[in-house]
């Protein structure tokens, strides 16, 4: 574990953390203004910017394709929730140990990833969502079945729960998001994005496969448990079908509007696709029908999602995309290109 | 009790199959698969809804018009999806028939009613169940029926790949797309027709399922699940194969919801798709083989 250190050594010290600070100190600030709402909208886009940013390590970086994701967010919240309603844990610990354990329950995912790739894993993570989702309804006797029950909410600095929840998710969001982006500049990113583009010429060159899908599913589980916690407080009522499947082909629908293997699109993502969710919140066959379009139009026409666009806008900048290193296959000169990546 | 859990399971394990036929065709010729299989199935028993309810006219009336909805939305996905239909875009696909299962699903729910809303469909024939063995052995006339029909299809699909120059199009195409193009083996006209079958035959399964359940826009999804572990079981790539795993993922279910609990069916179906991709990924039937990483 000697390279994340070095790397959030080096990190810290070539300032690659103001920008994202300073953005998220201006969020708090407009945040804080805003009406209880429009601030319960801009938790959500918080909140899942983190879970996006957790499925996008494992989608866009190392290829895996899961749909367990709204099941361990579920669980996240529900182990949130419930231990704080039945074992009066108070929500530090609660959160904590609900992260812990979906870490935990998300690297024994890696299992039928080992074996399994594309659609298979797909479909072998879908049957484990599904599995959890009907436990959440019929376990009644600790999970109060497919009614949900109430999640405390909480509360810091004499701010009400909306704030309180709000400031927390931002900060642990900016926290987790740092992280993920430096560890994704690591070589454990190179090492994602070499199992994704030829697993078997990673092993060739080196890359330990098995270690490295356990520590992208861990990750990202992780990413997706402490976002449940929080969704947990920030609704003050946990139920089954806000983590159905429906909810899964959301966040995968954030993840490549935003642009998969980005870390900007894990904010971009969320953000346009909440905002659009509110306004066809009445209808939910035209919600079906613009969120299947908009999936279908990107993965046509704009593969890459918004974030490359955006990073073209501030051309001269230093990107972030996976795209930017050479492709298996692709022909590299001794110079740029090589080099580039590597010191990204 | 077990006859008519066996009638049911059989019937209903037919279905299955016949999605899993569906999964296995657009496998073999397109290497590709398609999510929005369930909700077309789904969309076949609204539209027989459609014409036997709501228009008044009978079943017979339904199966045409259930199979030309059927073409058509194949069709459009075709040309939709057409330029991601080669290898290097597997995954992408895979993506864009989430957001057409989603567009289906949506399109339902707005010409049929809100979530929630449930829709029954009258039984093809109605009439005593068949009683065999001085009652031992009782087969609800609709399980009959049902599996009747899908006996049917499997053997239109069987007839079809043995005879028919387009069959044997879709193996070579599948097998190689390039070799076969040089060749002049048209292969949009393959990929099209693989395409458009699998989501007309997904679609007679949801004709034939209807009058057994209630149907509900929400339906489909679990419904291509249960359909593409029955395609796994049955090793992927085998038509028989296919059926055989549906059946036995339909006995599965009902003996699962008849002698355990009713509300463990659907977890049953999840486990034994779970188990049966981590022991047996190339199904039942199919080789073992080995990989390292």
């Amino acid at each position: 574990m000697a390279v994340p250190v070095q790397s959030i050594r080096s990190a810290w010290r070539s300032g690659s953390w103001v920008y994202p600070v300073a953005i998220a100190v201006v969020v708090a600030l407009i945040g804080m203004t805003l009406n209880p709402y429009l601030l319960f909208l801009l938790t959500r886009v918080v909140i899942f910017s983190m879970l996006v940013a957790g499925l996008n390590v494992l989608m866009g970086y190392s290829g895996l394709l899961s749909f367990a994701h709204a099941a361990l967010f579920g669980i996240g919240a529900y182990v949130t929730g419930l231990m704080q309603v039945h074992l009066g844990v108070p929500y530090p610990v609660a959160l904590l140990t609900a992260t812990v354990g979906v870490t935990g329950a998300g690297t024994l995912l890696v299992l039928p990833a080992l074996r399994l790739s594309g659609i298979h894993l797909a479909i072998a993570t879908l049957a484990v969502a599904q599995a959890v989702h009907w436990v959440l309804i019929n376990w009644s006797a600790v999970t109060f079945g497919a009614g949900g029950f109430r999640a405390p909410s909480i509360a810091i600095f004499g701010l009400n729960a909306t704030q309180s929840i709000f400031l927390t998710s931002l900060v642990l969001t900016t926290i987790g998001y740092l992280m993920v982006r430096q560890l994704v500049r690591t070589s454990f990113g190179r090492k994602f994005v070499a199992i994704r583009d030829n697993s078997v010429a990673a092993a060739a060159n080196g890359v330990n496969v098995t270690a490295t899908k356990t520590i992208a599913f861990a990750l990202s589980a992780g990413c997706a448990g402490l976002a449940g916690g929080l969704y947990s407080a920030l609704l003050g009522f946990v139920a089954p079908e806000s983590f159905n499947l429906e909810q899964m082909i959301l966040m995968k629908v954030m993840a490549v509007v935003g642009g998969l293997g980005t870390m900007l699109g894990s904010m971009i993502g969320p953000a346009l696709v909440i905002f659009l969710q509110e306004q066809l919140r009445d209808s939910q066959g035209w919600l079906e029908i613009i969120f299947g379009a908009v999936l279908i139009g990107f993965v046509l026409f704009l593969p890459k999602g918004i974030a490359p666009l955006i990073y073209r806008v501030l051309a001269g900048k230093r990107t972030e995309t996976v795209e930017t290193g050479p492709r298996t296959g692709q022909k590299v000169g001794l110079s740029a290109p090589t080099d580039r990546a590597v010191e990204n | 009790m077990l006859s008519v859990l066996l009638a049911s399971g059989v019937a209903n394990g037919l279905l299955y199959g016949l999605v899993a036929l569906g999964v296995v065709v657009l496998a073999k010729a397109a290497n590709a698969f398609n999510f929005s299989q369930g909700d077309v199935m789904a969309l076949g028993g609204f539209v027989s809804y459609a014409v036997i309810v709501t228009m008044g006219y009978g079943s017979v009336a339904a199966l045409p018009i259930v199979v030309i909805v059927a073409l058509f939305v194949g069709v459009l996905s075709y040309l939709l999806l057409r330029p991601l239909m080669d290898a290097q875009h597997a995954v992408a696909l895979l993506t864009a028939t989430i957001g057409l299962s989603f567009l289906v699903k949506g399109t339902i729910r707005l010409i049929w009613g809100r979530q929630g809303d449930y829709f029954a469909v009258p039984p093809l024939v109605s009439g005593p169940p068949i009683i065999l063995f001085d009652g031992a052995v009782i087969i609800p006339l609709q399980h009959l029926v049902m599996s009747g029909g899908a006996v049917l299809m499997l053997a239109l699909f069987a007839l079809f790949f043995r005879f028919t120059r387009l069959g044997l199009f879709m193996r070579s195409v599948a097998d190689n797309p390039r070799a076969a193009r040089i060749v002049g083996i048209p292969t949009e006209l393959v990929l099209c027709s693989a395409m458009v079958l699998s989501l007309v035959v997904s679609a007679v399964a949801g004709f034939l399922l209807a009058p057994a359940t209630l149907i509900f826009p929400d339906m489909g999804f679990s419904l291509f699940l249960k359909g593409f572990a029955a395609a796994i079981i049955g090793g992927m790539m085998s038509l028989p194969g296919a059926v055989i795993g549906g059946v036995l993922l339909g006995v599965t279910e009902v003996l699962v919801s008849g002698y355990i609990s009713s509300t463990a069916q659907e977890l049953s179906a999840f486990v034994l798709i779970f188990v049966a991709l981590i022991f047996f990924p190339r199904g039942l039937f199919g080789g073992r083989s080995s990989r390292s990483v």
